[in-house]
């Protein structure tokens, strides 16, 4: 590996509760513990670290987290664009291309939720983008946004709600061996699913992800300095954020996204650039961290990433390919944001990397290529290509 | 028939969105398009994507509205939509107008009649005075 290439060193977390359970410390205290959970996953003085960067309107600035942690230097403090989850593998990116440039040695990705403090994500917001062409309509939050694209995949593909029960169903199932997912000790089963109320049809409640409050961050260096820390480098092979450029708003907006992606993540060109500077195909991963908002948007995502046919989603989780131990390419092992927690999605990311030091709660046995994604119905979205060293 | 409550959050349009809403209060649907190439596009946005003209064209959607997608709504995301619920978020389509989109309701259509690719027809609402809103129903039933 080139001295250069950016590697993930150490991933923290804090714990993980449903929104506006975790009332004993404030988000930018949050952050600071997933930051230095991570520093001591690495076996990194907190005091070299010198890049922070989170995406979607992050609270918590990288000035008052680096005075508070006592950093020497702050030499990267960024955010990616766009709302939601779309910049999570994003943000790591940021912070990849700063170390592998040499702009920072040490440089973390976070994402802190206290949202009983704060405020809920993806409730009524007067500023959102085109408010005026959905507001007043009674799309007022993302689960009517995207139901109608999922409605529409329906009626392209065929899919049904039994398969996306089946993702919400894959989902549960991984979390029920994960000690830190939210919904671990509540199995799911079809009946269950069927029964969950309606939300924006075909949206079950289930089929939408937890609302959590928790932080996660990881840490990335260059190899040079990866190879000797205290856990296993797992490099970053490519990174990716963007969309096509004619996405707009998309179906978080006036849903007017290309007529020929109308019913996808706008994905496939970032996918196939993904994977060209990974030197890979989708048929060479072993595991998925595939950014769950929604079952449909998730599956979706996996169309888009080549983990199945275009419209192929839903004969692909009902055939339990993306179930472990037995299918063929395992997803969200974690329990996603569908049940383990959403920490908008940089949780994936943290489980990627515990695929590729080989101690998740589900290990894919002999795991050595993870595609993480975030953010499904934005622009812009992301993705990371996480190997082994 | 007015099928949302008037305490729904009303269109606070930014000067690129005003004329789409002052062509509204005058009850013509109008998408802004590009005055040298012709090309239709929505939301209003400065430059035309296909030739960067600025020159705009208002054209009027008349007839020929189908529906591209739609959702029941159950759960209320505003306190104002709580009466309101179970109503229909819909996507219609103006396939003369380059298949530009309009997110909308339908309105006096029961779910179980709803089919993607149905013809559509106009419904002007105005919930709040001066506040006028395009709505859609089954070709044939407008009134």
């Amino acid at each position: 590996m080139k001295g250069s290439q950016p590697c993930i060193v150490g991933i923290g977390q804090t714990r993980y509760t449903r929104w506006g359970g975790i009332t004993d410390a404030t988000e930018l205290q949050l952050a600071g513990e997933a930051i230095l959970n991570a520093a001591a996953d690495a076996g990194v003085d907190p005091r070299k670290i010198d890049g922070f960067a989170s995406f979607g309107d992050d609270r918590n600035e990288p000035a008052l987290l680096a005075a508070s942690l006592g950093v020497d230097e702050v030499r990267l403090s960024t955010m990616l664009w766009g709302g939601g989850g779309g910049g999570s593998c994003g943000a790591v990116g940021l912070a990849a291309m700063a170390v592998e440039t040499g702009q920072a040695d040490f440089a973390v990705a976070f994402r802190s939720l206290a949202q009983g403090q704060t405020g809920r994500f993806g409730q009524y917001d007067p500023n959102w983008r085109h408010a005026s062409f959905i507001h007043p309509f009674g799309a007022i939050a993302a689960p009517q946004l995207l139901a109608l694209a999922v409605r529409r995949h329906m009626h392209d593909h065929g899919t049904t709600q039994e398969q996306l029960g089946h993702f919400a169903l894959t989902c549960r199932a991984h979390a029920q061996r994960n000690p830190a997912a939210v919904m671990q000790g509540r199995a799911l089963t079809m009946a269950d699913y069927l029964a969950s109320r309606p939300i924006s049809d075909p949206l079950k409640l289930l089929d939408c992800c937890l609302e959590s409050d928790g932080a996660c961050a990881v840490l990335v260096t260059r190899w040079e300095r990866a190879r000797d820390l205290r856990r296993p480098a797992v490099p970053i092979l490519s990174s990716a954020h963007g969309a096509r450029g004619d996405w707009s708003s998309g179906p978080l907006g006036s849903h007017n996204q290309p007529a020929d992606a109308y019913a996808t993540t706008g994905a496939r060109t970032l996918a196939r650039d993904l994977y060209a500077r990974a030197g890979i195909l989708p048929s060479d991963l072993d595991v998925a961290q595939i950014y769950d908002n929604f079952t449909g948007m998730a599956m979706m995502a996996m169309e888009d990433f080549g983990l199945c046919d275009p419209g192929g989603s839903g004969p692909f989780v009902e055939s339990g390919a993306a179930q472990w131990p037995h299918g063929a390419l395992p997803v969200n092992t974690h329990g996603g944001c569908l049940s383990e927690a959403y920490i908008h999605g940089l949780n994936h990311v943290l489980e990627g990397v515990r695929q590729m030091r080989g101690d998740s709660t589900c290990q894919v046995a002999g795991a050595g290529l993870c595609l993480v994604t975030g953010g499904p119905g934005p622009s812009p979205i992301s993705a990371l290509i996480l190997g082994r060293s | 028939m007015i099928s949302l409550p008037a305490d729904v959050p009303t269109p606070q349009a930014d000067a690129w969105e005003l004329e789409f809403w002052a062509h509204c209060a005058a009850r013509r649907l109008m998408f802004q398009s590009c005055a040298a190439c012709g090309r239709v596009r929505h939301p209003p946005m400065p430059f035309c994507p296909a030739c960067r003209s600025t020159e705009v064209r208002w054209r009027e959607a008349d007839g020929d509205a189908q529906l591209f997608t739609w959702t029941v709504v159950h759960h209320p995301s505003h306190p104002s939509l709580v009466p309101a619920v179970p109503y229909i978020v819909a996507v219609v389509e103006f396939p003369a107008l380059d298949h530009v989109r309009l997110l909308t309701n339908l309105v006096g259509v029961p779910a179980d009649t709803v089919r993607i690719g149905m013809a559509l027809s106009l419904v002007w609402e105005e919930p709040k005075r001066g506040v006028v809103l395009p709505r859609f129903t089954a070709a044939g039933d407008a009134s």
